[in-house]
């Protein structure tokens, strides 16, 4: 007999986890009391908690560039304590899928956005995938990235990304994309579908502030219809004012964009340019 | 003429026993499984749920009836509104509102019964009821003791001050 919700097992728990909306939500359920709280540090129900709350994605973890799997504990220190995340670069790994490509990891596509800050001491990572994003805000400022599930990637607004920023007043942030495919080889990959994630991934680090520099290299080692090519491309974004109205969903905001179909082709038009 | 469904009868844990539909007793992919493992035998004519009990039963064959003749519709998750109005049809969101302790039961049945789209119901609204609150909320809302020493409490609040600030 359950007569409270701490007597109902821990399935059961997760069961209601999975259908909260935020990290925080969980989070705050986790300081209600002990029998939540205990449910934070069982792997099992951790792991089955990630995949609960981002079950459009095949996979969901926090790992350090070593590869280790950050525990719930780990991520409230990294998320709550910017000391923490400037002295142990955290990767943020979203491997994200739609659910028919789940079992087909050929079909995923991984990136992997190194943000510096102004003095380049510490990189914070993020790896997302191209599909969806599943943060609200991202405050590197501080080290916090919040997450929450209401929209997808794309349709967030840029500007929530990065607002506070990572730059130091006059400083220069590099931020530098690598996208890489997977290099099984039998990718059926479309360049335009780069494109397309690459203008979200854009949408993604636009922070329009203060003149930055933007790094894009994508690294296409098995574009089977085109050859392998690189990428590089950057540009410097223009000051905040001289963003163009109306245009926010993912639109560019550099001072000197480059046509995204010229851009494409493996003759070197992504060459980075300078100041 | 409509040909009569077989009825099978689920016994309660008090020892009452409903005779349902194959169709809605087959919901339960636990009487499934056990119907299937006693195929070979004589035709199954009981089901015992000794973890049922009745008032907790008869809701449940409650929700497998209409279930069968309007589909719950899918749970989207995250949960995107505290209201179960919002989230699925008039007849589901009426049917889970009654008092926690029954709630928690038919969480426990659908568990144990292996209910999927009930379980969904029942979980997603003490999700709801969870949803956007604080901590202090949520022991009020479910009556849950704060067990917690103060120490510990203090930690799990510096733990979480990046939520609180979000």
């Amino acid at each position: 007999m359950a007569e409270e919700i701490t007597s109902l097992p821990g399935d059961a728990l997760i069961a209601v986890l999975s259908f909260l909306p935020t990290f925080c939500d969980v989070a705050t359920c986790f300081a209600s009391c002990r029998t939540f709280f205990e449910c934070r540090d069982d792997p099992i129900l951790w792991k089955n908690l990630c995949h609960s709350l981002l079950p459009f994605y095949a996979r969901c973890s926090f790992r350090r560039d070593s590869g280790e799997v950050l525990q719930w504990k780990e991520i409230c220190q990294t998320f709550g304590n910017p000391s923490v995340t400037k002295n142990s670069p955290i990767v943020i790994w979203l491997q994200m899928a739609p659910p028919q490509q789940i079992s087909n990891h050929e079909t995923s596509m991984e990136a992997r956005v190194t943000i510096f800050n102004a003095d380049k001491v510490h990189p914070i990572k993020l790896s997302v995938g191209y599909q969806f994003m599943y943060w609200k805000r991202v405050d590197l400022a501080t080290g916090k990235f919040l997450f929450c599930g209401e929209k997808a990637f794309h349709q967030i607004h840029p500007r929530a990304f990065l607002r506070g920023g990572t730059l130091a007043p006059g400083g220069r942030a590099v931020r530098e994309i690598t996208t890489t495919l997977d290099p099984g080889g039998r990718f059926d990959f479309d360049p335009f579908e780069l494109i397309y994630s690459r203008h979200r991934l854009e949408s993604f680090l636009e922070a329009g502030v203060g003149s930055q520099y933007y790094h894009l290299r994508s690294t296409l080692p098995n574009a089977s219809r085109r050859g392998p090519f690189q990428i590089r491309w950057a540009t410097r974004w223009k000051k905040e004012g001289d963003r163009r109205e109306g245009d926010d969903d993912g639109g560019i905001y550099c001072s000197n964009p480059v046509p995204w179909e010229s851009a494409m082709q493996p003759s070197g038009i992504f060459k980075e340019k300078a100041d | 003429m409509d040909v009569e469904e077989s009825t099978i009868n689920l016994v309660s844990a008090e020892g009452d026993s409903s005779p349902v539909p194959l169709s809605v007793a087959k919901m339960s992919e636990l009487v499934r499984s056990m119907m299937d493992e006693e195929a070979e035998d004589d035709d199954v004519k009981e089901i015992p749920l000794p973890n049922v009990k009745s008032q907790v039963l008869h809701k449940v064959i409650e929700f497998c009836e209409h279930h069968l003749k309007e589909p719950m519709t899918e749970i989207e998750k995250p949960l995107k509104s505290n209201s179960m109005s919002d989230v699925v049809q008039k007849f589901y969101a009426d049917f889970v509102d009654i008092e926690q302790v029954l709630l928690f039961e038919l969480i426990l049945a659908a568990n144990y019964m292996d209910i999927k789209p009930l379980l969904d119901l029942t979980c997603a609204t003490v999700a709801s009821m969870i949803k956007g609150k604080t901590p202090e909320d949520i022991r009020t809302t479910f009556n849950i003791t704060n067990d917690f020493s103060p120490e510990e409490e203090a930690q799990v609040r510096e733990e979480n001050k990046w939520c609180e600030e979000a």
